[in-house]
């Protein structure tokens, strides 16, 4: 059975070349277009791991990775941030909320790919 | 991994506890309650884990921890691996395997002593 | 695929572009609009941080500085003004002509975007520098090529697994990196009455193998650093000329990993079993800790000896005295062969002179690859040494590395072996005297850490090695005080800077009369000077105060084989090494008479002290009318010696004279000569220091 990653972001494109990437790499991608979406599909899917954008309208990630973890079905799985160069501060805030990694934008299919296996072993 | 099952069976020689499917932290708190359970009932407890798909790091401090009480408890506490491959290469990989005992057991009997698995 | 990906960013841009008009329009009627901000800061955020995925590199940083502007009115730092919004919708047609631009290969008109990009920033109050680019991630350090192990402790929160962290993922990891020794340390787990059963009580001895560099093993844990308490220790390095067989004993490995104190070692060590055990049953020592020593000695002797097998397929070990018997032979020949070529001059017999140059041919390749088979690569010397600096540095409470260059150089197996003490010598007294401590050197403005740096090269026929140091240098003021004090030179001296760092070598001027714990006597650095030059080589010293010293050490490839000059004092001949040679010039019966007993030549207009060598062999027979005075060159003082007749260089196989010859006084060893008869071979330093002492 292939584990199922969600991806949060609100950048369709970002969007896209996750979920290709990861289906390439043989995950099923579930995807959400901001925090509020990602926590709703939250509550009735069962996921494996979760990478989410911090910068998203309605529920931004920091919220998203607070709610998450909230949730017990979320409480231990590991959740990866996408951050920009510019948010080295938002990586420790993440982390405080309960994150288990990061991943710096712009990155490659391969860095994503080194990342998830990295989490999710 | 494939959802755990916890199942007792009782007979003259002592209790058997066979745990079956994947041990994870999501069943670690059940999993505790069935040891506690079962360590409360005969002097002598068989820990069955032959079926066992896949066990995190949780079961296997669990393992340890049940082998503590028992020893405190006076009881024995024995696992069955029945050659299980998954079970010895998880041990195996989180350094849990052991050529004599661990720190609190100076008898020998740890868990985790067994031939070079 | 990227293609794919190109075009649904460039059509979410575009929407974005489309949304970012309105809300910048609704924003000049609202200029104190949150959430209406917060749009327009996410469209760039989204519009930046998209494009430099997609390698819309250019849009990035122009993006990038809109972005920061609105960073700053989200934060209200900086209101909306009409100006504000003018520059934005400017920036957004911009951006907007970048996107159309992208794949049509048509140029943007940069002096726009420049002329943006100022706008804003003065606005922002920052002007002028140039337009910041995303920052770029380092690209990783190329693998190293040696193995080197390292022992790594981890240990993870009791939280750990509530960010989703699977230590397990971790060990894992590592195992993939190269050869590994993984032992959990169970002794913190309470019992299952007590446990939090999400809770990670364990923490791990990693003993780890790989040529990935140390980077890539921090690298793993990249996530959890903050959190966890993580150290790595480089234990061994594996490079070729790591021939140590033994590993650590039990105790060190616990004392370096801080499981066990020195005090409590002791103890235990006064109690004659084992270790381990021993330490365990004291309640010293919890049984994980000492198995995971065990663990590491046994994965460095496992790694060992892997090396060791796909080494020996290349080559095969022989013991050293089956090579100094070929050596010995094939001296023997090059003897033979020269009586050969000899003869066969003198015969003036064409087959035979044909015969005598093929073997001679012969004999030169036989002579050469003889002693190339006892060359070997200094670098195990150097290994040995790292051990020394850790050790040394961690006593005295400095901290210093030690780097090394030239590892391959060879030399001959003899000279290694020999230079071992010397060297030994040299570096502690760089650590003792030479490296200051942290806080002096942080004081002077020097990294805390010292270096030592070890290098050997070739140079002609020699191999120059130097010990240089970055500490405090050499005191000219100090030692030319102590110089006087020790009667070595006198008040008015003048010394240049050679002389006055030569001054250190001298008998007597070391006070520094420590017991080395390497060597285990108290030497000064005459000693070291005088094993140099009993391996014919020379040592000297620059230092500049303040910023370090360098000691170079010039030794000979081989003490088989030397280059000398054959000289007669009456019917006995005598060698001397051409390395020390200067020239040669006569004295004349007059010369002689003129220098009124003193033995000093004079030299175009420089006196040359010299040494009679007749009188001081006690050779009988009077010297001919004009004899030859060979000046050498012994610490740059220059010494002559005079001799009857200078034969002509000659290459010299080197016979050690036998135990009953051993200590005697101005010979080193003989050498026999093509027409059968000996010749002995000139200590010309211990000669010109022995005539010293006789002045004084």
């Amino acid at each position: 059975m292939a584990k199922v990653i969600m991806t949060a972001d609100d950048s369709a494109s970002v969007r896209q070349m996750v979920t290709f990437t990861l289906k390439q790499g043989g995950y099923d991608v579930v995807e959400a277009v901001d925090g509020k979406d990602a926590l709703q599909k939250l509550a009735s899917t069962k996921v494996d791991m979760l990478i989410t954008d911090l910068n998203m309208p309605n529920l931004d990630g920091i919220g998203l990775i607070k709610g998450a973890r909230a949730l017990a079905s979320c409480k231990f799985i590991p959740i990866v941030m996408l951050t920009t160069e510019s948010q080295d501060s938002k990586k420790q805030e993440g982390k405080a909320a309960g994150a288990t990694g990061w991943i710096v934008k712009p990155f490659k299919p391969e860095q994503l790919m080194a990342v998830v296996k990295k989490v999710l072993g | 991994m494939d959802e755990v099952k916890l199942e007792r069976l009782t007979d003259p020689q002592g209790t058997t506890l066979k745990v079956s499917g994947g041990v994870t932290i999501c069943e670690a708190r059940d999993f505790r309650e069935a040891l506690l359970a079962a360590l409360e009932e005969a002097p002598e407890l068989r820990l069955d884990v032959s079926e066992l798909t896949g066990i995190d790091l949780t079961g296997m401090q669990l393992l340890c921890a049940a082998h503590q009480s028992a020893r405190r408890r006076g009881k024995e506490l024995r696992v069955y691996d029945g050659g299980n491959a998954t079970f010895r290469e998880a041990a195996k990989g989180a350094g849990f395997q052991r050529h004599s005992g661990c720190p609190q057991d100076r008898a020998c009997s740890c868990i985790w002593v067994r031939g070079e698995s | 695929m990227t293609d794919l990906h190109r075009q649904a960013f460039k059509e979410e841009a575009y929407e974005l572009l489309t949304e970012l008009e309105s809300s910048l329009l609704e924003l000049e009627e609202r200029p104190d609009d949150q959430d209406l901000i917060g749009r327009v800061f996410r469209a760039m955020h989204t519009i930046k941080g998209s494009g430099s995925m997609f390698g819309f590199d250019d849009i990035a940083s122009f993006t990038h500085e809109v972005e920061t502007v609105f960073d700053m009115v989200r934060n209200g730092k900086l209101s909306v003004t009409s100006r504000l919004v003018n520059l934005t919708l400017a920036a957004r047609d911009q951006i907007r002509a970048m996107l159309d631009a992208a794949d049509s290969g048509a140029a943007t008109d940069l002096q726009a975007s420049a002329a943006i990009i100022v706008g804003l920033r003065e606005l922002a109050g920052f002007g002028g520098g140039e337009a910041g680019a995303p920052e770029r991630h380092e690209e990783a350090a190329p693998p190293q090529k040696d193995p080197v192990t390292y022992r790594i402790r981890f240990v993870p929160p009791r939280d750990v697994f509530v960010t989703g962290t699977n230590p397990l993922n971790l060990l894992a990891e590592m195992m993939e990196l190269g050869t590994c020794t993984v032992v959990a340390q169970t002794g913190g787990l309470p019992s299952l009455e007590e446990i939090d059963p999400e809770g990670c009580y364990v923490y791990w001895d990693v003993i780890l193998t790989t040529d990935q560099g140390e980077n890539a093993v921090r690298d793993i844990f990249i996530f959890v650093e903050d959190d966890c308490d993580l150290k790595i220790q480089v234990v061994a390095e594996h490079n070729r000329y790591d021939e140590q067989q033994d590993y650590k004993k039990l105790g060190e490995i616990l004392l370096e990993r801080g499981d066990i104190t020195t005090d409590e070692m002791t103890a235990v060590l006064s109690r004659q079993r084992r270790f381990g055990e021993l330490a365990v049953s004291e309640g010293i020592l919890d049984e994980g800790k000492v198995q995971a020593a065990l663990a590491e000695q046994k994965h460095v002797k496992e790694v060992r000896q892997e090396k060791q097998v796909a080494d020996a397929s290349s080559s095969i070990r022989v013991p050293a005295e089956r090579l100094d018997l070929l050596v010995n032979l094939v001296g023997e020949m090059v003897t033979v062969q020269a009586r050969l070529s000899q003869t066969a001059a003198h015969r003036d017999d064409a087959d035979l002179i044909a015969i005598a140059e093929e073997v001679e041919r012969l004999t030169a390749e036989l002579r050469d690859s003889a002693l190339n088979i006892r060359m070997l690569p200094i670098g195990s010397t150097f290994n040995k040494f790292k051990r020394l600096v850790r050790d040394l540095s961690a006593e005295l409470g400095k901290q210093i590395e030690m780097t090394t260059e030239g590892e391959e150089t060879e030399l001959d197996k003899t000279v290694i072996e020999k230079l071992n003490d010397p060297l030994v010598h040299l570096i502690r007294n760089s650590i003792d005297h030479g490296i200051e401590l942290p806080e002096v050197r942080e004081a002077a403005g020097k990294p805390a850490r010292g270096t030592v740096h070890l290098s050997a090269v070739h140079s002609g026929d020699s191999v120059l090695i130097t010990i240089a140091d970055d500490g405090a240098g050499l005191d000219k003021e100090a030692i030319r005080t102590k110089g006087i004090e020790r009667g070595i030179i006198s008040h008015s001296a003048e010394l240049s800077e050679k002389e006055l760092f030569g001054l250190i070598f001298a008998p007597g001027f070391s006070t520094a009369k420590t017991v080395s714990s390497i060597s285990g006597r108290g030497v000064g650095m005459d000693v070291v000077k005088r094993a140099i030059e009993a391996l014919r080589g020379s040592i000297d010293i620059t230092s500049v105060r303040g910023q370090g010293t360098r000691i170079m050490v010039r030794i000979p490839l081989t003490l088989a084989i030397i280059e000398s000059l054959l000289v007669k004092i009456g019917k006995d001949a005598f060698m001397m090494p051409l390395a020390m040679v200067d020239e040669c010039v006569e004295l004349t019966r007059e010369d002689v008479a003129r220098s009124h007993g003193r033995n000093l030549a004079r030299v175009r207009g420089h006196l040359v002290p010299y040494i009679p060598l007749r009188e001081r062999f006690a050779i009988a027979g009077p010297p001919p009318e004009i004899e030859q005075i060979v000046i050498t060159q012994v610490n740059g003082t220059r010494v002559g010696f005079v001799v009857d007749h200078v034969l002509g260089e000659h290459q010299t196989v080197i016979k050690s004279l036998g135990r009953a010859y051993k200590d005697t006084e101005g010979i080193s060893g003989a050498t026999i000569l093509g027409d059968g008869s000996v010749a002995l071979i000139l200590d010309i330093p211990q000669l010109v220091q022995a005539v010293e002492t006789e002045q004084n």
